[in-house]
């Protein structure tokens, strides 16, 4: 493996993460946190002067040859990195005091995760808060990716190795042939709809201030709120229905705007897991309703709770509205289905990904009409495409290794000698970078309960969950840093 | 530009490569997986899997919106119905491959109608450019014109050249042949040359004319003293075919050597002039029997690489013939240059290179009234070719001696109804000609900007 040039492109990602410091710096200014503007700034600083050398003239790559292998590496020592060079401001600003609290926030705020140890959100300053919610906005579509889009490119495949370990989904591919315009695409279009939240947000009356926030939060489908209570706080029907909305577009996979862009409608009608996407979505929201009927007696009330939840599990957001710990055991449940299915391939939701449920139900359907008819030839299909054998396979392996996760992660959570639901939950909601779980951690809760070491398993959790395992797992093969074979 | 490739074999994806690393928008369209996720991992493009000649297909590559369509699988047929389609979907300009000697014939009738606005034919541009090397050894040549009508050829006047000391006027009256020389190369700097320039020896011309004319040019001026008489020629495949055709046609005398008796036969019947011998060309009795050692020219074309290195080691160490290899790996060819062997020819590089300056002049035509536009002499003299759609006081229906021109211009070329002229002062420019402008320095986007 090309270790110079990996490290290369890392020390060029850390630049470009002190850059994005500097947004957080100004919030800081203008709220008049200066002290806090100061440690944005510091630490902006600090990454900077270490990684500038490295970036241009310490470590230049000998080839510029990037390969699936170091593409594979990038991801993963970025993602571990990024994230910890994310929560030195908390640590530094005093605003988590413990070190690994501070790595557990800022790791769920990139991988859109949206759980937090802190108890009182309100009381951290202005400029923390937005680099919370902000790091979910850039960990939402990628780190990688915006390097992608605003680095030069060169001229081999190297965007579609590193994209290929960042984006979630089955098969990745790009919108347009070049890898530096479709990443420059995916951005343009997510920053448009998260403007187009913001517009609608303010229209409702919320404050610029925890619009930006808010919007930020959910196009990384994310989850961090800036009240204690949440978006309860509010206890505005438009602003939950635009949030909602915005949750569900969120959930879409983005190769569908870019296809309403150049006006390729039939895509778009023929994209089963869409269909499904909505489906489960309706489904789910109808037997909620029904089933919390009981509890906030009108039909209106339970339906606004309802979705607003479902739409915020399923795109795996993580806001609340209301406290689902009450409600039935039927819905908790079905809540905790939703977190394994997950949004759509290709978006900036987590979960095991709709696609890769629908294509691992073809495939057991073959399997079946195999046991009728055992001469009978069988092809999975997806959109009218048959599908490569060996998406099937990555397909079926991926949920052994990340089924493997779960049951690991929740033996060492065990430890905290937690009721089932807790643990459970914990490590589900991590995993598929949700946010909130049941019982103790429900969404009114938060996760200071667990031991350092079980944050530090969480915070695993999570990074496994937004890289889908494999980048992480590769890390740890010999073969990966050999330098032949 | 955006370009799609449809057929991801040897010369799709060398193409698709070097179209990325000039910074093109490429989709390649193939119906074998395997051939895409090569590309997918290795180049910078977006693959799209499926029978290329299909609309489907092609609406899903973008076709409708491609300034540039290649066919290049290996079946003609496929090739032409794909441009054709595209074409009919909106695609700027189509190029196919056409290797069928019969089929390339006819090629022309057919043309215009799918809308091909270039053939390329491997075996045959590697035919042409054996013959080239044979023919005028000295020659570099830069650039096609209209389609192959009017090529630009740079040569370096040797020290005994006849021509050294004339004026290019005295030149053109006494050769009679129709040819410009367009640029003059001497040491640093470049001239576009006026009726009185003076070649000295050392200079470098570039001249244009048809192709016929270039070679009578070549001849006449002695630049051809060890003139290749005998060919020899290994391998009666399409490549063979088309060599030893334009071969016989400038009078030189060629024997082919080809395994297959059945394809021997066939030969027999498409160059009745040559002669044909049945057998293995790595048999080295053979080799002696048909006289390798007193032939002017070895040519080794067989099927197979290794063997078409050997061949050529044994006929460079057994005889003074002129040896030509083809090669179609790429990285044979590094590795038989290394073994001694200077005339190496590669189809797929010669093809690629063809569609490659086609695909540089439609860019560089692409934001103005030019037709195309062509760098010679390493960017410093620009040829560009205009169409004449109106009347231009001054310049059209005048003859040229009497047209102001600014300086360092020179119209190389004109081509009136598929008939082209390397004008004289007499001639003319009319509406609906296309001219060809050699100029130094500037850059001109509109043919009124010639005059002074």
């Amino acid at each position: 493996m090309n270790k110079r040039l990996v490290l290369h492109s890392i020390s060029k990602i850390f630049i470009i993460e002190a850059v994005l410091m500097l947004l957080p710096t100004l919030v800081s200014l203008y709220y008049k946190e200066n002290d806090c503007a100061l440690i944005f700034l510091e630490v902006a600083a600090a990454i900077a002067l270490l990684s500038i050398p490295t970036a241009t003239f310490v470590l230049k790559p000998k080839t510029n040859s990037l390969g699936s292998k170091e593409g594979i590496a990038i991801a993963a020592l970025c993602w571990i990195a990024v994230p910890i060079l994310g929560a030195l401001p908390f640590y530094f600003s005093g605003a988590i005091p413990s070190l690994c609290d501070s790595i557990f926030e800022s790791i769920s705020g990139f991988t859109t995760t949206g759980s937090t140890i802190l108890t009182d959100i309100e009381a951290l300053p202005r400029g923390i808060l937005f680099w919370r919610s902000f790091t979910h906005w850039v960990g939402g579509m990628g780190v990688l990716v915006l390097i992608i889009a605003i680095m030069p490119s060169d001229k081999n495949s190297s965007a579609l190795h590193l994209m290929r370990a960042e984006c979630a989904g089955p098969q990745v591919g790009k919108l347009v042939p070049k890898g530096k315009s479709s990443a420059l695409i995916l951005y343009i279009i997510y920053g448009v709809l998260t403007a187009l939240m913001i517009v609608f947000l303010l229209l409702g009356k919320m404050p610029l201030y925890d619009s930006v926030c808010h919007a930020m939060g959910t196009a990384g489908t994310g989850g961090f709120g800036i009240k204690n209570a949440g978006i309860a706080y509010y206890d505005s029907p438009y602003l939950e229905g635009v949030i909602t909305v915005f949750m569900i577009l969120f959930g879409i996979n983005f190769n569908l705007y870019y296809f309403i862009l150049i006006k390729r409608f039939s895509e778009i009608y023929k994209n089963t897991e869409l269909k499904v996407y909505l489906g489960v979505i309706i489904v789910s929201t109808a037997l909620i309703t029904a089933n919390i009927m009981g509890i906030y007696k009108t039909v209106g009330k339970s339906f606004r709770f309802a979705v607003f939840q479902v739409a915020s599990i399923m795109t795996s957001t993580g806001f609340a509205t209301a406290d689902f710990n009450i409600w039935p055991e039927f819905s908790k449940m079905l809540l905790i289905i939703l977190m394994f299915v997950g949004a759509c391939a290709g978006s900036t939701g987590g979960g095991f990904k709709v696609s890769r449920f629908i294509i691992m139900f073809k495939t057991a359907k073959k399997s079946l009409r195999k046991i009728l008819h055992p001469n009978s030839v069988n092809v999975v299909k997806s959109d009218d495409k048959a599908l490569d054998i060996e998406t099937v396979h990555g397909v079926n392996s991926y949920l052994i290794i990340y089924l493997t996760m779960i049951l690991a992660s929740l033996l060492l959570i065990s430890l905290n000698d937690f009721d089932f639901a807790t643990s459970f939950t914990s490590v589900v909601t991590c995993i598929n970078n949700i946010g909130p779980g049941i019982s103790r951690i429900g969404p009114m809760d938060n996760f200071s309960i667990f031991s350092d070491f079980s944050k530090i398993v969480l915070s695993v959790d999570m990074l496994m969950g937004r890289l889908e395992c494999l980048p992480l797992i590769m890390l740890f093969s010999p073969s990966m840093w050999s330098r032949k074979f | 530009m955006k370009v799609v490739i449809i057929g991801d074999g040897k010369i799709g994806s060398n193409l698709a490569a070097l179209l990325v690393g000039e910074g093109h928008n490429v989709t390649v369209v193939d119906i074998k997986p395997e051939a895409l996720k090569r590309s997918m991992n290795y180049q910078d493009v977006m693959c799209i899997e499926g029978n290329g000649a299909t609309v489907d297909v092609q609406q899903e590559a973008g076709v409708g919106k491609a300034d540039l369509l290649i066919a290049s699988t290996p079946f003609d047929e496929l090739n032409m119905l794909c441009c054709l389609i595209a074409k009919k979907l909106g695609a700027e300009k189509t190029v196919s491959r056409v290797r069928n000697p019969e089929y390339y014939k006819q090629i022309d009738l057919i043309k215009d109608d799918i809308g091909l606005s270039m053939v390329i034919n491997p075996e045959l541009t590697t035919a042409s450019e054996i013959c080239r090397v044979l023919i005028f050894p000295t020659a570099a040549k830069v650039e096609i014109f209209e389609k192959g009508r009017v090529e630009l050829v740079e040569h370096k006047l040797p020290e005994e050249s006849t021509l050294i000391g004339l004026s290019l006027a005295e030149i053109y009256k006494r050769l009679k042949i129709k040819f410009l020389i367009c640029a003059v190369q001497r040491g640093q700097e470049i001239y576009i040359p006026s009726g009185d320039f003076i070649l000295e020896s050392g200079d470098r011309i570039n001249i244009a004319a048809s192709h016929s004319d270039i070679e009578r040019f070549f001849r006449q001026n002695g630049s051809l003293k060890n003139r290749v008489k005998t060919v020899l020629i290994v391998g009666g495949g399409r490549v063979g075919v088309y060599l030893a055709r334009q071969l016989l046609a400038v009078g030189m005398r060629v024997k082919i050597i080809e395994k297959s008796y059945d394809r021997c036969t066939e030969l027999c019947d498409s160059v009745p002039k040559a002669t044909i011998i049945n057998g293995d060309g790595t048999d080295q009795d053979l080799l002696r029997d048909e006289g390798i050692a007193d032939v002017d020219a070895f040519i080794a074309l067989s099927g197979i690489d290794e063997e078409n290195i050997i061949m050529s080691l044994y006929a460079k160490n057994n005889s003074n013939a002129k040896v030509v290899t083809k090669i179609n790996r790429d990285t044979y060819v590094h590795m038989a240059g290394m073994l001694g062997l200077d005339t190496i020819v590669s189809p797929k590089q010669l093809a690629t290179g063809n569609i490659l300056s086609y695909v540089r002049s439609l860019k560089n035509a692409a934001d103005s009234s030019i037709e195309s536009l062509y760098h010679l002499v390493g960017d410093k003299v620009e040829a560009i070719e205009f169409t004449v759609k109106e009347k231009i006081p001054g310049l059209t229906g005048i003859p040229l001696m009497d047209i102001h021109l600014k300086k360092n211009i020179l119209i190389c070329a004109v081509i009136r109804k598929r008939q082209v002229i390397i004008p004289n002062g007499s001639d003319t420019i009319e509406l609906g000609d296309s001219v060809v402008i050699v100029t130094k320095e500037h850059r001109f986007t509109n043919l009124r900007d010639i005059l002074d």
